[in-house]
């Protein structure tokens, strides 16, 4: 019985996945599953699509910048908790963390009141940095892992032979943090990417992401090159995890972003 | 703040540490350091996040930049006494209980199967069932629409077992749940998986050993074991669900809202900000309560884990 949930558990988790990978092959007009007859149609369709392709481009440069920038400021906040445990940085810790069991419309809409206070506009750098606060925590608890692992001894030895601070970071630390820095922007880069609940506040005509893109289309009246689209959204996550499986370790990584 | 009282520990420091005559390089103290790394991003959650929701607060109680009178409880009023949000609330609330049940009907024998030390499949099944967090959720939702929209095989089905509407499971609270079950069962997996890593199999062989049958050993040893994981992963699970924007939306519909939906139309589309940002503070205030109860029963039960470890 155990065993049978177990299965079943596996199959219903890759369904939907599945559905769509099949059904983005499928030569008729509706979203209906199965399909009778294969195509790639709706992919020739969907990447001669104007609008979908600013989207995409859009959704790739706002994950790659606010993968990087969130790593960047999350690195810098980790060296600083995890060297310097004080109730202070412990705080300081728990509140960086805390975007995580915020909801994001709640954080959508904050972030939008900000933005109309200051009469700013949807841009790259305005969804970048709505971005950041829900990537940053994903982030911070991977480095915090990561630095968690490391043997300070090696660190002592280096400064004890006379390394100022900042070579014992550069030559000593950084390099044994490598894999969880790659693990960290991979995972802001994806959760970026594929983000709705926050984004939806923030984006505005011309400046649309490709989840955003389909959520509106969904909304409407999708038709089948929808699937396709969405194919692109599920390979760059498969992707995504085929990378952290190989820096760190998937399970580790789902361990470490358990809320 | 603290900058100011640091950098004046700072310049009193290397005064001292010129007066001196060992010529040694002068030190910054470490809190300067600590908040040189810290303010970026400090500097960024307290503009934006802290801010933002400090507007949101405000803005419930009818004050912010451009209000009109003082401090009002009428949009909180209007959220309680309005039959349309009960209605999205209850539902909201139904959806996420059955999804609770779900998730824990499927995690525990995940979680259990992925902890046995003779688990064949293990990392493909710890794959497979862990990667909806980190696979396009917004992606797979078209997979479920496909599946239970009209002309599906599954509408086709539904239609012939159970007479019901063509259009199958697609826009009904089956299946909003059967999507957020999909979304949400990795975290009690994983929640009641973590109890587990901790878990004393011999207390399992001792029960059995000394006669207990096999249902006796589940429910009365091996279930109370795993209590706070599965708590946790209970919590964990409901405060998710309850805060789900997109799924929930797609597979539900339009008027057949959920309580972010309803604060984001609420925002967005009908340019109610009152009543939609004192909903969105009670769901805030629901949610991060619900986490943080999640949070202290890991704790505790990590506490009473080290407790008897020790003696």
């Amino acid at each position: 019985m155990s065993r049978v949930i177990v299965l079943f558990s596996v199959i219903f988790a890759l369904l939907p996945g599945m559905i769509v990978f099949l059904a983005s092959f499928s030569a008729g007009n509706s979203l209906a599953f199965p399909p009778r007859e294969f195509t790639l149609h709706w992919y020739g369709v969907i990447l001669g699509d104007p609008e979908f392709s600013s989207a995409l481009l859009m959704s790739v440069m706002l994950a790659g910048v606010t993968s990087v920038v969130a790593t960047a400021i999350a690195l810098l906040a980790a060296l600083a908790i995890s060297r310097y445990r004080t109730p202070t940085t412990v705080l300081i810790e728990a509140f960086l963390l805390s975007p995580m069991v915020v909801p994001h419309v709640v954080i959508g809409i904050g972030i939008l009141q900000i933005y109309i206070i200051y009469g700013l506009r949807a841009d790259l750098m305005t969804l970048t940095t709505g971005h950041l606060i829900v990537t940053i925590p994903f982030a911070l608890r991977l480095l915090l892992a990561s630095i968690a692992g490391l043997d300070r001894r090696v660190e002592m030895a280096a400064a004890s032979l006379g390394a100022p601070p900042f070579t014992v970071f550069r030559s000593v630390v950084l390099p044994q943090m490598k894999m969880g820095i790659a693990g960290a922007l991979v995972a802001a880069f994806i959760l970026s990417f594929d983000d709705v609940s926050l984004t939806i506040f923030l984006v505005q005509p011309g400046y649309t992401t490709i989840p955003i893109l389909l959520f509106n289309q969904a909304e409407n009246n999708p038709g089948p090159a929808i699937h396709a689209a969405s194919v692109i959204l599920l390979l760059a996550s498969w992707i995504a995890i085929f990378l952290i499986d190989r820096l760190m370790g998937f399970e580790r990584l789902a361990f470490a972003s358990r809320k | 703040m603290s900058g100011a009282a640091a950098s004046g520990n700072e310049a009193a420091r290397a005064t001292s540490a010129g007066a001196r005559p060992s010529g040694h390089r002068v030190r910054m103290t470490p809190w300067l350091i600590v908040f040189g790394l810290l303010a970026p991003a400090l500097l960024l959650y307290a503009t934006v996040y802290l801010g933002g929701m400090a507007i949101i607060g405000l803005a419930s109680f009818g004050l912010g930049p451009d209000a009109e009178s003082g401090a009002t409880l009428a949009n909180y009023r209007e959220v309680f006494a309005s039959a349309h949000i009960q209605a999205v609330v209850l539902r909201t609330l139904r959806v996420s209980a059955i999804t609770v049940i779900a998730c824990l009907v499927l995690g525990f024998p995940v979680a259990r199967y992925i902890t046995s030390p003779d688990a064949r499949w293990r990392s493909f099944v710890v794959m497979a069932v862990l990667s909806p967090l980190m696979v396009s959720a917004i992606g797979r939702v078209f997979g479920w629409i496909a599946l239970f929209g009209p002309g599906s095989w599954v509408a086709a089905q539904t239609m012939h077992f159970f007479g019901t509407r063509a259009t199958g499971l697609l826009y009904t609270e089956a299946g909003v749940v059967i999507g957020l079950t999909n979304i949400l069962l990795p975290f009690m997996v994983l929640s009641i998986a973590a109890s587990r890593a901790n878990l004393d199999e011999s207390l399992l062989k001792a029960a059995a050993s000394l006669g207990a049958t096999p249902s006796a050993v589940f429910w009365q040893v091996e279930l109370p074991l795993n209590l706070p994981g599965i708590l946790g992963g209970v919590l964990i699970v409901f405060s998710l669900s309850i805060t789900n924007f997109a799924t929930a939306a797609l597979l539900g519909g339009s008027g057949r809202d959920v309580v972010a939906y309803e604060i984001y139309s609420n925002i967005l589309t009908y340019h109610q900000p009152g009543t939609g940002t004192a909903l969105a503070i009670l769901l805030l205030v629901c949610s991060v309560a619900i986490m943080m109860l999640a949070i202290w029963v890991g704790r505790r039960a990590d506490a009473m884990q080290a407790a008897r470890v020790e003696t």
